[in-house]
């Protein structure tokens, strides 16, 4: 078992009115846990607005949840402050979905990388062993060496998330946070990435945590896929499942949307009651009732 | 053969990059059949956007059509001055955008800004008008429309506000719609719903689409014909069905798979 | 092709675009000019700032003679002068006919230590004594004003430059912080600034001068000026600076760097400051003027640097009298080099903002 979540919960306040008067409170992630077994990529889907990027800011710690509890590799690391939890957090990395916003703008090719390297400076303490790094990755994710000099406003989208890939690869982490990490890019780069994103995975021994709300993104990596609804996980299966029998109505809605373009018509709307648990309908399917 | 609403032949695009010049669309032929919807497809950089920019003669400043023409019915909108295609743009072709968020002035409701496309292209009165524009709102399927009406942009989710956008584009009945990767920054959910409202658009007003995309699912779901594009070409054009059945060109194939 | 556009970077650009606007490279030039003047002051300067003649006591400027008495062509010189008074007691000079005082190169004059370093007497040029040169006239105590001004210029100038510094340090990094952070920390900050904003700023460095003690000699005042001014300058930038970084933090390589553990500190200084350089420099370059004009307000009404030290606002007190400025128009000199400098910071901010303009939409927007 490599992370374990529980019981996690997040709210947003907002203050409206013209002055704050009125708050309001939006249930982010609400009782959400969730498994990732080593070497078990695990895929999250749902609309935006739904928590799944909150939900990996939480186990990232950029955020803190209101309760709850995630074990990482043998360490609890809801609790404690930031700082102390480096030796989780160099683990622990993420790929962000647009990659013409992740680069700094103002960072050669070689400060990117370097930065990668920030919680590991102890491991990685001369210039010549990171290059040594760098430069496996970069042939890793099939880039070529001689960028270091270069800036990312240089690079296309696809190139940019494959830097981006190998900046969070350098300190050989274990779990690989990646948010809609293609979802911005061309289908044919989209493809390319996936591709890599396999081999990567072979060769790294990588655990993904996949983002996304394209179903069929997911699918091609993913072994297991959790669907995530207003902030709940309504359910949890493989892929093959997910894709064959579909029992709860949003998984049917966005397996509608996409495999065949197709939008169900809202016939019922998704009532939560808060007695509802994730429950084995057999083989390892959950359904939330 | 059936009547067409655009016929775009030997259209030659470029851009200046100091002394030299580069094409990015280079001689490419493109009809849209009345009331059909034609998908553009292409990877990014690859001139779509450009030929869609180029109907509508909004191209940005370092671009330069160097040839051909641009026949919407039966004129060559090339020839046009810039105050006939203002009348032409917005009341006879229709534009849709990547990014919803940009396409209105935050400072303004959203039913204000539907109702300026009505003044400025129609002589409909004021009551007439809102009657328009809440008709059009609740054509493109967003419940409420007098609440729409009265709501800022930043108030309505992305496919609220891309369905806005349709409805400014469609509020002059225009005969050709140009959507220019309109799904591409939304869920998938609904990215659904919004094929859904073009298909039925298409039907009910009549209304030709040209759909400008990457994803060739979309389009094999939406369009009635095809054309590839790839570094400012096309390389195949053809009814849907047979292009996804058995493509001619290796970059059709390639799009296929990934698809 | 495509190469030479990739290796200007975005300043290499504005700076090409600077030197296209003649406006501001005259007032960069001229600002170099009075620079280079200031460092070199004791040098270029034929007199010390307080070498004074009180037989010359607002002689006006020296007329230099190229001619002699024959009615030959001669080498440059003047005369010594002698003084009577008219009915309203005002000195009347007259040249003495029999003196010649040459003017000189490199001649030998007060001794100083140039740069601090090298113990001289030798300036750029002056004439020989008892003969004095006054190019701009002489004050009260018959102190050249040239001399004067250019080393009032090491104050007046230096100032604005060590001032700003301070102030944008200070207003930069708390901005950044407030921005970042947000929440309770941002609140504090910003009702913070917003409370040095509120006080009329001539009265609050008024009462913050009153705080410095009198015993303090001239060079602890000049340091508790620059202290006071830029204790007054750096709210207004940090709220803007704040408002910069909200918009930043949000950016994913801020969130990217801050999983690779990057600690915040970093982050501010690295990922997020230097995205506001471009609006910073701008701000640099119009608020200078504003720490010129605070040291000559307070040097003018005798709060500021002391006599006989020199600094264009205390030079410019003596020219608080009507009846002064009618009689010996040349004192005015000092108010001269204020506006002047003034303008030429100003020209040149505003050149930049024009330059820099695209990059300043481009920080913001993210493109």
């Amino acid at each position: 078992m490599l992370l374990e979540i529980k019981n996690i919960k997040k709210s947003f306040y907002q203050k409206t009115g013209v002055f704050g008067e009125n708050k309001s409170c939006v249930k982010a992630v609400d009782n959400v846990d969730l498994v990732i077994n080593q070497g078990e990529n695990i895929g999250l889907v749902g609309e935006s607005g739904c928590g799944k990027t909150t939900l990996a800011r939480i186990i990232l710690r950029l955020l803190k949840s209101d309760s709850g509890s995630i074990n990482f590799d043998g360490v609890d690391i809801s609790q404690g402050s930031f700082g102390k939890l480096k030796h989780a957090r160099r683990n622990m990395q993420m790929v962000f979905q647009d990659p013409y916003s992740s680069l700094d703008p103002r960072f050669n090719i070689e400060n990117v990388m370097e930065e990668g390297f920030t919680l590991g400076k102890k491991e990685w303490n001369t210039k010549s062993k990171r290059r040594e790094k760098i430069f496996e990755t970069f042939s890793a994710v099939n880039l070529s060496t001689d960028i270091l000099d270069r800036y990312p406003h240089e690079f296309s989208g696809g190139e940019r998330q494959r830097i981006a890939i190998a900046r969070s690869l350098v300190l050989n982490p274990k779990l690989l946070i990646l948010d809609e990490a293609v979802s911005s890019l061309d289908v044919i780069i989209q493809k390319q990435i996936v591709e890599l994103l396999a081999d990567l995975r072979k060769k790294y021994d990588l655990t993904y945590l996949f983002i996304s709300h394209n179903l069929k993104v997911v699918q091609r990596i993913c072994q297991k896929i959790a669907v995530m609804y207003k902030g709940k996980i309504v359910e949890l299966a493989s892929t093959d499942d997910i894709f064959s029998y579909p029992l709860h109505p949003y998984t049917k809605e966005l397996l509608a949307a996409a495999v065949e373009y197709r939008s169900v018509k809202d016939n019922a709307k998704i009532e939560f009651t808060d007695d509802m648990r994730l429950i084995d309908m057999g083989k390892g399917h959950f359904l939330l009732k | 053969m059936e009547p067409k609403i655009i016929k775009i032949q030997n259209l030659t695009v470029s851009v200046k990059q100091g002394e030299q010049s580069k094409n990015i669309v280079d001689k490419v032929r493109l009809s849209i059949a009345e009331n059909s919807i034609v998908g553009l497809v292409g990877g990014s950089g690859s001139g779509k956007t450009t030929i869609g920019l180029s109907i509508i003669r909004l191209l940005a400043s370092a671009l330069k059509i160097d040839g051909g023409e641009i026949l919407f019915e039966g004129y060559n909108l090339l020839t046009y001055s810039e105050s006939k295609m203002r009348e032409i743009r917005g009341k006879k072709i229709g534009m849709v955008f990547q990014e919803p968020l940009y396409a209105f002035n935050p400072v303004f409701r959203i039913g204000e800004q539907i109702d300026e496309v009505l003044r400025f292209h129609t002589r409909l009165d004021v009551n007439k008008r809102k009657a328009k524009v809440l008709e059009l709102i609740d054509i493109v399927g967003l419940y409420n429309p007098n609440k729409i009406y009265q709501n800022y942009p930043h108030h309505l989710s992305g496919g609220m506000r891309q369905r806005a956008m349709i409805a400014q584009a469609i509020a002059t009945e225009p005969k050709l719609l140009i959507a220019d990767e309109p799904t591409s920054n939304l869920d998938v959910t609904i990215q659904a719903k919004i094929i859904e409202l073009f298909r039925e658009l298409n039907k009910k007003l009549n209304l030709s689409i040209l759909l400008i995309t990457h994803d060739l699912g979309v389009v094999s779901h939406l369009c009635d014909s095809i054309a590839v594009m790839t570094n400012g070409k096309i390389v195949e054009t053809g009814k849907t069905e047979e292009v996804m059945k058995s493509p001619k060109d290796k970059y059709t194939e390639t799009l296929l798979n990934c698809y | 092709m495509k190469k030479e556009i990739k290796s200007k970077s975005q300043f290499a650009l504005a700076i090409s675009e600077f030197k296209r606007s003649r406006r501001g490279i005259v007032c960069l030039t001229i600002l170099g000019i009075l620079y280079f003047g200031a460092i070199f002051a004791d040098f270029i300067a034929p007199y010390t700032y307080d070498s004074e003649e009180r037989d010359y006591s607002y002689a006006s400027l020296s007329k230099v003679h190229f001619v002699d008495e024959n009615g030959s062509l001669s080498w440059p010189f003047v005369r010594e002068l002698s003084f009577k008074f008219d009915e309203y007691h005002k000195r009347i000079y007259v040249e003495k006919k029999d003196t010649k005082c040459y003017l000189r190169l490199f001649n030998k004059g007060d001794e100083y230590k140039f740069l601090g370093l090298l113990k001289t007497d030798r300036h750029l040029f002056g004439v020989d004594s008892p003969g004095r040169l006054y190019i701009m006239g002489a004050d009260v105590r018959g102190r050249d004003i040239f001399s004067r001004l250019i080393y009032g210029a090491r104050i007046s100038l230096s100032i604005g430059l060590i001032g700003v510094s301070i102030s944008f340090t200070l207003g930069l990094l708390i901005g950044g912080i407030a921005g970042y952070y947000g929440g309770k920390i941002d609140n504090i900050i910003m009702r913070l600034c917003e409370m040095f904003m509120m006080v009329p700023g001539f009265y609050l460095m008024l009462a913050l001068r009153s705080a410095v003690p009198d015993s303090f000699n001239s060079f602890q005042v000049y340091l508790a000026i620059v202290v006071i001014l830029s204790f007054i300058g750096w709210a207004s930038l940090a709220r803007i600076i704040r408002g910069m970084s909200i918009t930043l933090r949000e950016r994913e390589y801020v969130l990217a760097a801050k999983v690779a553990g990057v600690s915040d500190l970093k982050i501010i200084i690295r990922h997020i400051l230097p995205h506001t350089v471009s609006y910073s420099i701008v701000a640099i370059m119009l608020s200078i003027p504003g720490y010129i004009l605070g040291e000559a307000a307070l040097s003018l009404i005798g709060l500021g640097i002391q006599d006989p030290i020199a600094s264009w606002g205390n030079m410019l007190s003596d020219a608080m009298a009507i009846a002064h400025i009618q009689l010996h128009p040349w004192i005015l000199m000092p108010g001269f080099m204020i506006f002047l400098t003034v303008i030429c910071f100003n020209v040149v901010g505003d050149t930049l903002r024009d330059c820099l303009d695209p990059l300043l939409r481009g920080e913001v927007d993210g493109t």
